[in-house]
Formats: C-alpha cells, structure tokens, sequence
C-alpha cells in the first residue's frame, strides 16, 4: 500500500519563474472554524488552487462506538457538531428506537421536536453571527449570543449541561421536563423575533454586507446534488429538499411549515435561507409548545429504559431489569439500519450495524459537513481570499462534526 | 424501492451476477453485486436517464471479519428513490472500482474508507489517508487491528488502548 503514499508533495513550489504564493490557512487560524487547513495557491489576491486538508480533529468516534453500549454513544454524539448538540442526540437515539421497534409516546416527540428546533436556531444563530464577524460586522453577532443564551438555559434546566447535552435516552427523555419548562420557551420566543428583526436590519440590506456576499462562491444545482450537499446549502440552491418532509420523523408531520429556498447557492442565499429557517423553527416551537400534550416521558418498554432509582430499590421487577440493563444492555436485532435527520446543517445520517451484542458492530455517520468540505476546491477557486472566508463561514463547517 | 431497479438491471445488464440477499447483516433489501461489475452498475444507475441516481448518500466500509463490505447508499432526488448497493470484497485483495467520477461526492469518502477500513479504490483521484496521519500503520475499523504501541515517540496510553479494543463475549 505505499504505491499511494507518494503524493505528498503536490503543491507548485513558488519559483522565480511563476510568481505564485503559497499560503498555509489553518490548522490553527480565527478565520477558520475549527482546526481546519487549507493550503492555497495564490496569484496576487486571488486563489488559483487550494489544497483542503482535515483530519486535525480527528477522535475515531466510529472506533469508539464499537466498544461502547447504545446509551453512551450519545456522549459521542454531542461532540459531533458541539454547536447544536440536541440534534445530533436525537438522531442517533431515534436510529435505535428504529431498530428496537419502540415507538416513543407523542409528549417526548414533541419534546425532542422543540429541542431541535432550538438547537436549529442555536446553531443558525451562531454560523449566521459569525458570518458577519467574519466580514467586519462584529455587531450582530452580539445580538445573537443574547438569544444563543436564553436557549442554553432552556437546555441546561433540562440535561444539567450547556455544550455537551447528552439529551434523552433510548425510549424516551432522561427525566421528565422541569417545571420551569413551558415558561423558558415561551420565554425565548417573546424575545426572538425582536431580535431577527433587528439582525435583518443590520445585515439583510446592508451595502457593504451585500457587495461581500452576493454572487460569490456561488453553486448551481447540479453540482450541489452530485456533491452531495444538503440543508440549508442545497436549498439555497433551489432545490426543495427537506428530511422534515420527505420521510418525517418525530412527529413533524403534523406541524405547519415551509421550506424556504434560494436561486443562486451564493453565500448571500444560504445566510437568507439560514435566516428563513430560524424563522421557521420559531413557528414549530410556538405549535409544539402550546399543544404540548401530557404523558409519560418514556416508552413503556422495561428492558430498554432504566427504571428509577426509588423504585430499583423498593421492587423486585425494577430490580431485575436495572440488572438486566446494565450486566447485558440494550441488543437491537441483527441487522444494519440506515437512518437520518435534518440536523441544522444538513442531513445527518447515521448508519448502524448489529450483531445482537449490546455494542454496535459498526457505525457509520453520515456528517452533513464532510460534503460541504469536499466541495470547497470548487468553490473558492478563482475567488479573492476574503471571500474564501466567507464561503466557508456560511456553508458553516464545523471541524468536530467534520473529522468526526 | 417503488419501482423494481432489481429486474430493471438484470434486464440491461444480461451477464451481470445481482440478487437480493437476505444476509446477516441486511435487514433492509439490499442488492448484493460482485466486485467486478461495480462499475458498470454504478455507470448505469447514474447515467441512465430512467434511472437517474444523481446522490451518492454514503460509503460504508465494514469488516464482517472473513470479507470487507462496501455499502453505497444512492439516492434518485428527484424521485425520492432510494437504492443500497453492498460489494463483497475478498479481504486479501481489497480492490474495487472508483465511483469518484460519477459523482463527487465518493471522492473523499472512498479516502474515508480506504484510510479507516483499508479498501482500495482503483482509478481514484487521490487516494491518500484522510483522517489519520499519512505514516500511520493499519487500519483501525478492521476488526483485527491491534492498537500500536507508539506512535512515533509518543506512548499509547494502556487504558486507551483498553478502551479501543472490542470486548468479546
């Protein structure tokens, strides 16, 4: 296998022959999110080839998933995309609940739909805030973080912990919602619109904002299909594409709203269309809140979900299970089951393999990122650098979720 | 699977082995193809305008321990058509054909899986490691990979490398 380790050296060396320069952005840069590098060549301020490399922040999660029982893989999960961590939580527990048959009551649905949706908007606020840090347009991005702060302590009251959420468990939440619950959501929705609003008032026709993304790194269709992209970056190229409708899970059906799509795929498009969405997600959070049904906050399935601790003490069937669940976990059938989510950056997919052991043979996830990254050759050729900023701010790749 | 894609390549491509194989590891219909005709499977799903899978979903490598697998997950978007294509590939020579120019997308997953599973793509654009260093030795998703014990200089914790090895029952 060394016949393939010989293309390291690949890179046009600068001679005085050609008057290229060769800049190393990353792995370590403020422009970039995340460690990621990127080695350009460029003519002037132009970009003539770059050179996309990632793998700085690599943990081997599918190698550790192989060790770990199907409840602590949602530990994994959460440091995937850390910046909307309840969605990638729910999408892995959702492929389980798939595999065990489980079919979780409707208040838990609706639950994991408003957290979500919150981690939707978290995670919106964050990219579309630091697209504008990323242009000189520090302002906004404060305005955000207010709102980004409101939503932590909705799901910090919930789990215990801001970052690494570690939200619900196979066959239903964690614990029930606290008391505090419906008034925290009503809570952030009073605030947020006030707040798009004043964003769109910043940025949305803002000369210079508008002169910085209109037109650049721009991506037809065609391409964005065959490179794979989804989420708000495939939509804004007009392509109306959505998990939440073409296979719905949790619930989603029943909610009223729509799918906002661009025409150009430029950097412009995917902030306006990132910006709909969290318009959006703030209408299923106000239909999820005020029908949010009464029940359990867990399926009825003994051998799945812990039992509590007053009762593991007090009775004989608690106990067994509680033994039973920790000494042999939870064993889905044996099988392989592909199963995926909108996650906030895309379609997050999460393809699972059983051998009936309480460990996954194999996982494989599917990072939205990791197509958007692919791509960036394409994109950012021929573009100013600044602009290469931009484009990778707006197509919001994280490098956790990314080297995975 | 609305439409039968099974009969539809059996009708175009005559000579090629496909069957639906109920396996261990296929819970969902999945069509199983040989190594070798890979290729013209993916060519005329893809380019076929009856076809016409223009979404490369994913490329699953997995080690089922006697073989490697290779699963494609191909999507038609148009349609909302999905279709899952499994190569068997003999472990010692874990060679099959790149989809890179069919679409893009495969490009660096075929990197993914090369790096972490060890299958070789031939004809691929580039295939170097991805994720991993370029002088790392193995690859850590085969299921008889052992830990190394340093990596250049640097130890390999023993309670890591506890960790990363599979518990048999």
């Amino acid at each position: 296998m060394t016949q393939y380790s010989e293309q390291n050296q690949k890179y046009v060396i600068p001679t005085e022959d050609n008057d290229k320069f060769l800049l190393n952005l990353g792995p370590s840069h403020p422009a970039m999110h995340g460690i990621l590098q990127n080695i350009v060549e460029l003519d002037g301020e132009r970009i003539i080839k770059s050179h996309p490399e990632i793998g700085y922040c690599h943990r081997s999660f599918e190698k550790l998933a192989e060790s770990y029982s199907y409840n602590q893989v949602i530990t994994i999960t959460d440091r995937m995309n850390y910046v909307s961590s309840p969605a990638n939580n729910v999408a892995w527990t959702l492929a389980v609940e798939k595999m065990l048959g489980i079919e979780v009551p409707k208040k838990v649905a609706y639950v994991r739909v408003i957290f979500m949706e919150l981690a939707r908007i978290m995670d919106h606020l964050v990219s579309m805030g630091i697209l504008g840090v990323d242009l000189g347009a520090y302002t906004g991005f404060l305005y955000f973080f207010q709102q980004r702060e409101k939503i932590y302590r909705i799901i910090e009251n919930m789990t215990g912990a801001r970052l690494t959420t570690a939200f619900g468990r196979v066959g239903g939440l964690e614990r029930d919602i606290p008391k505090s619950f419906k008034k925290d959501v009503y809570d952030f929705l009073q605030g947020f619109p006030k707040t798009l609003n004043e964003f769109h008032k910043l940025l949305t026709r803002n000369r210079i904002f508008m002169d910085r993304t209109r037109g650049v790194s721009p991506i037809s269709k065609e391409r964005a299909i065959q490179y794979g992209f989804t989420g708000p970056n495939l939509r804004a190229t007009g392509v109306e594409w959505d998990i939440r409708k073409v296979y719905p899970y949790s619930c989603y059906e029943e909610f009223d709203f729509e799918i906002p799509i661009g025409i150009d795929g430029d950097v412009y498009d995917r902030y306006l269309v990132r910006m709909e969405e969290m318009n959006q997600s703030y209408k299923i959070i106000k239909q999820a809140i005020d029908h949010l049904p009464d029940g359990p906050w867990h399926a009825d399935v003994p051998h799945v979900v812990l039992p509590l601790k007053r009762d593991v003490y007090s009775n004989m069937e608690a106990m067994i299970f509680h033994f039973k669940i920790i000494m042999h976990g939870i064993n889905p059938p044996v099988g392989d089951y592909y199963f995926s989510i909108e996650s906030p950056n895309g379609e997050l997919g999460v393809y699972i393999i059983s051998d009936g052991g309480p460990n996954p043979y194999r996982v494989h996830w599917r990072r939205p990122c990791f197509y958007y990254y692919n791509a960036i050759e394409e994109l950012i050729n021929g573009g100013l650098i600044a602009d290469a900023v931009a484009c990778i701010s707006s197509l919001n790749v994280i490098a956790g979720e990314l080297d995975c | 699977m609305q439409k039968n894609w099974v009969d539809w390549l059996k009708q175009k491509l005559e000579d090629v082995s496909i069957h639906l194989e109920d396996s261990v590891l296929s819970s969902e219909k999945a069509i199983f193809i040989q190594p070798t005709d890979l290729l013209r499977v993916a060519t005329i799903l893809r380019t076929d305008p009856e076809a016409k899978f223009d979404f490369l979903h994913s490329i699953t490598g997995i080690d089922l321990k006697s073989d490697l697998l290779a699963v494609y997950h191909i999507y038609a978007i148009s349609r909302n058509e999905r279709i899952i294509l499994k190569v068997k590939i003999p472990k010692d020579h874990p060679m099959i054909d790149s989809v890179a120019h069919l679409w893009p997308s495969a490009d660096w997953h075929e990197r993914e899986a090369f790096d972490l599973v060890g299958i070789l793509f031939h004809n691929h654009p580039d295939l170097r490691r991805i994720l991993l260093p370029d002088d790392w030795e193995g690859h850590p998703l085969r299921k008889d990979y052992v830990p190394p014990d340093y990596y250049g200089e640097f130890p390999v914790p023993a309670n890591l490398k506890d960790r990363i090895k599979r518990p048999t029952n």
